[in-house]
């Protein structure tokens, strides 16, 4: 009895198992799975490639009775062995925001966004469409898509855009991050044809980095790089001492902008020193004596003025490139979103081209991309190029593709589309009335952005197609479409190294939400009746469509059977002939150094360097930079945003970066407020007293919404890419709190 | 419109159609183990921890890019709850302009040799493995009382408001029974996150020198296992990405009342020993029941309000079993005894006030009244008061250091202990007791000298580098001025102007009510005054905590 009662007594006051206890319990769910929350089993898991950006991962999908109940990183893909980074891990989360768009939503007498039904939308959309065409002519309506579709979507939204209903111009979001990279690799390789694989990374013994916060921006290509058992040399070139830079080997901050100089300098040193290889030079390139004659201008004693580096550390560049068995080149946006980005670019290819380090393991000048189907978008969006990589302009091209699609060769324009900007300016100046936007929110991304104001108010009538009816620029729309998202549907993308992965849908869209895909079908067979389009009835055939249009091309995919075969490959990289057999994984591309221009050799392109267009000055006297703030943060964060994790791994406020020497003259401590204002706008941010931020320079991460009010609307002459990574601002001090910016 | 139509029902129904599994071949469906496996197996020690020994997190800052994925992974694999993780990621920096330096700092439990959880928690919630070191959280133990939560140095325990209790890494206990490496771990895409084996002493002597991690709070309290490893030289001004944000802490308003009412009840009986000591004029046996039933309801409302503060409220008997090392526990315990005392004796002085015949009374009043029970209660309640202040200063915080916390809530005692008990001896018309305008004297001058103390933390403004201290003053001084203003306007009435009106008017003999309004209001100001001070009290401690993400 007394050892009951003691029992008794012990059991209420010691509790050390129980409900609260068992939330937490796991087990292992086998599926090849780490353990699981007991409540969280899944009874199967399909793999599928991550949505956000251009590494392309493959992520495991835990469905539990068909439902998505978690995602992890897919251990047996080859680019990302079992890893993914904070976004990926909650990829599921974003899909259940409570901002998703789950009916279409129309503006209005009142100006008031209300929700309607698809039976209205499609309708309204289609007599909005043909009743400004009909006043304005056809090309008075535009698109403006995006890389984080599937390719099939871009696909079937550029055939339909075109050919259907008879645009001309249509442009995407990959403008903004890609299109520097496209223009360099066409002029110089004679293809839009990244040529590496992401094993490279690990086979280099030199990895030079420009313009790259690859341990942010791509941290699961950075794991690539700490596999490289060559203990290589890492070159981190950027002005800020990055974590990438914290984590180089060497890290040369220039000038900002001033890398067009240094690369030529370098060409210089190599070309002086005879640092290259004359046998490559001779057999695969071409215009090696212009270029030669071109640099002798660019001394190291000549750049090191502007660059902002000595002599002897250009030297140090060059002689690690030379002393370099295997040297990869690497960039990123701080090349491509330059006033000069496609000569920088050309510039990075120039030195593999001329110190052979390309077509071999470990070497290669490789442009890593933004977003997860930036690399799709180039070859299918229809917008800078026909379908499949091809030339509007060209008329052999027009016919094979009208022969392919089974459509007539004259509803294929016969001239190229507008870039971005232009778009924007010819709506600023009303010639393009109505504009369709899908999935992208160029009212947060667009350099300027205060101008979209003025945008949206010469707009006659403004769709967006968005996962999220509250994005900056949906709530500026006359009509919202309902999209459903990265998971919610089926399809290819393709990622930075060429390979083709596959999305899947394995989750449900929430009420009414349609895949893009499934939107385009239901707008074509509104706007166009019995077409071809009616034909297009999944993705899988669209593919085949996609398949067909690159052989010939040489991104020809048309060995790939259907989606299981590159499921069960791992993913495909282009090239893939119809005649391919094995499946090699990792492969690059000019291993027998072949180019894609007619004499199969490859071009030098150099240019004199031009200034920046909006200097420092008295009333400006800093220079801003932008870009990524933390690895949980992506874009206009419209969906990272959603994550409360995601939220808990960066700053909440906006916040500028400035070096504490410049602090103390502006007259403000960390954590104060600062106005920062340039010539078009000003924001109000947080300063951050920073060493890795040079004196005369600011950052402010890109994903806030105030920071391209303050960026400054040039261009690179040839890719057309907004130039974001420059300007002049100044800054103050806020002397009232409850100073606002409006 | 209408194929239009039929063509949306089929793509809705399309939409809503979920066959990947079906159509895509099943790569693990037969795997019995983790396929991730043979990549963290470096990641484990090979054996067990010997005698003298335990398990520790090594992070390895040279291979850490910053990705954060370990904060992300462990609240997906073990199925946290919504902006739940037991891991937090930040950022130290420092250096110079010429050599700037930059690095994310990724931390979770420390699993300290000296756990200071464990030390605190009322309940016993918390254990340390004896083998492995492992300081693991008794979830259904918890009773959500969120000690610990300002006991730990590193912020680690985090109040889970949904399920009313804390929850915390435990190294993913469960993982390394089955030799699976911990969530962090096994996700870190650059492996900079291992499992070791430490010498406890070798732990010992690298806390109290005070090697730790930079950016991060002193290791001196606790000894936190952790090995940070780095070949750079991390630069001596590195701090973390959070240091500038001042910010105020969350005020526990039950606390606040738990302790100002209890300090009120205490006071009440306090004066009263003392006016019964010292006094020349006796207090009638009506008013003394009344001072001791005032006290006592004042003291259970203080209970009743504390309860408030707990997640799960219904274990809060559980809140004794840490006596051993908890001043939780004993301010339980204490209070338990103070209002078992203060009853006692309440019942003894109504038992005075009868008429009628209790039985055995006669046998029974002589051992009572020998009993000092007016004075043990007292003791009682001191106890209570000096283990409430304990409770804060075990933290360790500076502002929450002894030679402040303890005489702030003495005086507290004092002076509305002497002002309440005015207020009822004024109330019940006992206007001339020679003890009250005494009584005054000492709650103004214990207001005098409260003040003084609370605004001394000022002093520390001066401070060069932006010590614990010196936030607390910068939060008085900026976002909590107002507050300032607040408490020193109602000490101003409370402990002088009210006070001297009411001497003025004791010494007049004016009327009754002309005392009571004067009384009353004293009262009311210099009880408004003390929740200021305690809310001031929890608002403006600095809280230690790894190195975070700028604000």
């Amino acid at each position: 009895m007394k050892s009951f009662i003691s029992k008794s007594f012990n059991k209420l006051l010691y509790r050390p198992e129980g409900p609260l206890t068992n939330k937490l319990k796991l087990t292992s769910p086998g599926l090849g799975l780490a353990k699981t929350n007991v409540h969280n089993i899944p009874d199967a898991t399909t793999s599928l490639i991550c949505g956000y950006c251009s590494t392309g991962c493959s992520l495991n999908a835990h469905l539990k009775d068909n439902k998505l109940i978690n995602i992890t990183p897919d251990p047996d893909y080859l680019v990302n062995e079992g890893m993914a980074c904070p976004k990926g891990w909650e990829a599921m989360t974003v899909l259940h925001a409570k901002d998703r768009a789950t009916t279409p939503y129309f503006r209005n007498n009142k100006g008031k966004l209300k929700k309607t039904t698809w039976e209205t939308a499609i309708p309204l959309f289609v007599s909005n469409v043909k009743r400004i065409q009909k006043q304005y002519g056809d090309d008075s309506v535009a698109f403006l898509s995006s890389g984080q579709i599937p390719t099939e979507e871009m696909f079937f939204l550029g055939a339909l855009a075109k050919f259907g209903m008879n645009m001309t111009h249509g442009d995407g979001n990959t403008r903004l991050c890609m299109a520097t990279a496209v223009v360099s690799y066409k002029q110089s390789f004679g293809f839009d044809a990244p040529p590496y694989t992401y094993k490279d990374l690990e086979e280099s013994d030199t990895i030079i980095l420009v313009g790259s916060n690859m341990c942010v921006a791509h941290p699961i290509l950075w794991s690539r790089v700490k596999k490289n058992a060559n203990n290589p040399t890492i070159i981190c070139i950027d002005p800020r001492k990055t974590e990438t830079a914290m984590m180089a080997t060497h890290h040369y901050s220039l000038e900002p902008k001033s890398d067009l100089q240094l690369f030529y300098a370098i060409a210089h040193i190599l070309i002086t020193k005879n640092w290259i290889d004359e046998t490559f030079i001779k057999n695969h390139v071409n215009e090696y004596d212009e270029f030669k004659a071109f640099i002798t201008d660019f001394s190291p004693e000549e750049v090191t003025k502007s660059c902002g580096l000595s002599e002897a550390e250009i030297y140090t560049i060059a002689e690690l490139i030379h002393s370099g068995k295997k040297v990869s080149f690497w960039w990123t946006m701080g090349v491509n979103q330059s006033h000069e980005g496609v000569r920088v670019a050309q510039a990075i290819i120039n030195l593999a081209l001329i110190t052979g380090n390309i077509g071999k393991p470990g070497t290669g000048a490789n442009s890593i991309t933004g977003q997860c189907n930036a690399m799709g978008s180039r070859l299918f969006s229809n917008t800078t190029n026909l379908l499949g990589g091809h030339d509007f302009l060209n008329s052999t091209h027009r016919k094979k593709v009208s022969d392919i699609l089974g459509i007539d060769e004259s509803r294929i324009p016969t001239e190229n589309s507008l870039a971005y900007d232009q778009i924007i300016e010819n709506i600023l100046q009303g010639k393009i009335k109505g504009l369709w936007l899908v999935a992208t929110n160029t009212a947060h991304t667009f350099i300027n952005s205060t101008a979209f104001k003025q945008v949206r108010k010469k707009l006659d009538f403004l769709v967006v197609q968005d996962m999220y009816h509250t994005t900056e620029s949906a709530e500026f729309a006359d009509l919202i479409l309902p999209a459903a998202g990265w998971g919610e549907k089926d399809g290819t993308f393709i990622n930075s190294e060429r390979r083709i992965g596959l999305q899947k849908k394995v989750s449900k869209a929430p009420g009414q939400a349609l895949s893009d895909f499934n939107i385009f079908r239901l707008i074509a067979q509104e706007y166009c009746g019995d077409d071809v389009y009616n034909t297009w009835s999944t993705p899988e055939k669209v593919f085949n469509i996609m398949k067909q249009l690159t052989v010939g091309q040489p991104c020809d995919f048309s060995g790939i059977e259907d989606y299981k075969h590159i499921d069960e490959a791992g993913g495909i990289q282009w090239p893939f002939h119809s005649n391919s057999t094995v499946v090699d994984q990792e492969r690059r591309l000019f291993e027998d150094g072949e180019f894609y221009h007619a004499d199969k050799k490859a071009k030098l392109i150099f240019e004199t360097p031009r200034e920046v267009f909006e200097p420092t000055d008295k009333n400006y006297g800093y220079v801003l930079l932008t870009g990524r703030g933390a690895s949980s943060q992506f874009h206009t964060q419209t969906r990272t945003n959603k994550s409360g994790i995601l939220r808990m791994l960066h700053s909440k406020e906006i916040y500028v970066e400035v070096n504490p020497a410049d602090g103390k003259k502006i007259g403000v401590l960390p954590n104060d407020w600062v106005i920062v204002e340039s010539r078009r706008g000003a924001l109000k941010a947080r300063v951050d007293y920073k060493y890795t931020i040079k004196k005369g320079q600011v950052f402010i991460p890109m994903h806030y919404k105030e920071t391209n009010r303050l960026t400054f609307p040039s261009y690179d002459k040839y890719s057309r890419q907004p130039s974001y990574k420059h300007c002049a601002v100044h800054l103050r001090k806020v002397l009232n709190q409850d100073e606002g910016i409006e | 419109m209408s194929s239009t139509l039929e063509l949306l029902n089929e793509v809705l129904e399309e939409q809503h159609t979920l066959t990947a599994v079906e159509r895509f071949s099943q790569k693990h469906a037969t795997a019995t183990s983790p396929s991730l496996s043979k990549l963290y197996e470096e990641l484990l020690p090979a054996s067990k921890p010997q005698e003298g020994q335990q398990y520790a997190f090594k992070v390895n800052l040279d291979n850490c890019s910053g990705c954060k994925s370990c904060v992300a992974a462990c609240h997906s694999l073990n199925g946290l709850d919504e902006e739940e993780s037991f891991r937090v990621a930040g950022t130290i920096h420092g250096g110079t302009s010429v050599e700037p330096y930059l690095q994310t700092v990724t931390s979770a439990c420390h699993h300290c040799v000296d756990p200071a959880c464990l030390k605190g928690c009322p309940t016993k919630a918390y254990e340390k493995d004896p083998v492995t070191g492992i300081v693991k959280h008794l979830d259904d133990q918890c009773i959500g009382c969120q000690y610990c939560t300002l006991m730990c140095p590193y912020d680690v325990p985090k109040f889970n408001a949904s399920l009313g209790i804390v929850r915390k890494c435990d190294m993913c206990t469960q993982r390394l029974a089955d030799n699976e490496a911990p969530a962090c771990a096994q996700s870190c895409p650059t492996q900079a996150i291992s499992i070791t084996i430490v010498d406890i002493k070798d732990a010992t002597k690298k806390a109290e020198s005070g090697d730790f991690m930079a950016g991060a709070p002193t290791p001196e309290i606790t000894q936190p296992t952790t090995q940070y490893l780095s070949k750079k030289n991390i630069p001596t001004n590195s701090i973390s990405g959070d240091y500038y944000d001042v910010q105020l802490q969350h005020a526990h308003f039950s606390l606040i009342a738990l302790l100002v009412f209890s300090q009120l009840s205490v006071g009440i009986i306090g004066t009263k020993v003392f006016v019964s000591l010292f006094g020349t004029s006796d207090i009638s046996a009506l008013e003394s029941s009344i001072l001791l039933g005032t006290a006592a309801l004042i003291g259970g409302l203080s209970i009743v309000l504390s309860m408030f503060h707990l997640g799960r409220p219904l274990g809060a008997f559980r809140a004794i079993l840490g006596i051993k090392t908890s001043w939780m526990s004993r301010e339980v315990f204490m209070i338990g005894n103070y209002m078992s005392a203060v009853v006692t004796t309440l019942i003894v002085s109504v038992i005075g006030l009868v008429t009628f015949d209790i039985p055995f009374m006669d046998i029974i009043e002589p051992i009572i009244t020998k009993i000092p029970l007016e004075p043990i209660s007292l003791l009682m309640g001191l106890g209570t008061v000096f283990s409430s202040s304990m409770i804060y200063v075990a933290t360790k915080r500076p502002f929450w250091r002894a030679s402040h916390t303890i005489p702030k809530f003495f005086l507290t005692i004092v002076i509305l202990g002497t002002i309440g008990f005015t207020l009822i001896s004024i109330a019940l018309e006992n206007t001339n007791n020679s003890y009250l305008v005494p009584a005054i004297i000492a709650m103004t001058l214990s207001g005098l000298l409260k003040t003084t103390i609370e605004f001394s933390t000022l002093l520390s403004l001066g401070d060069n580098a932006l010590s614990p201290m010196k936030r607390t003053a910068v939060l008085l001084a900026g976002k909590l001025k107002w507050l300032g203003v607040l408490r020193m306007s109602l000490g101003l009435f409370g402990y002088i102007i009210f006070p001297l009106a009411l001497i003025k008017v004791i010494l007049d003999q004016e009327t009754t009510n002309t005392l009571l309004f004067f009384s009353i209001m004293a009262f009311i100001f210099s009880l408004a005054g003390e929740f200021c001070e305690r809310f001031t009290f929890f608002a403006v401690v600095d809280k230690p905590r790894m190195p975070r993400e700028m604000i």
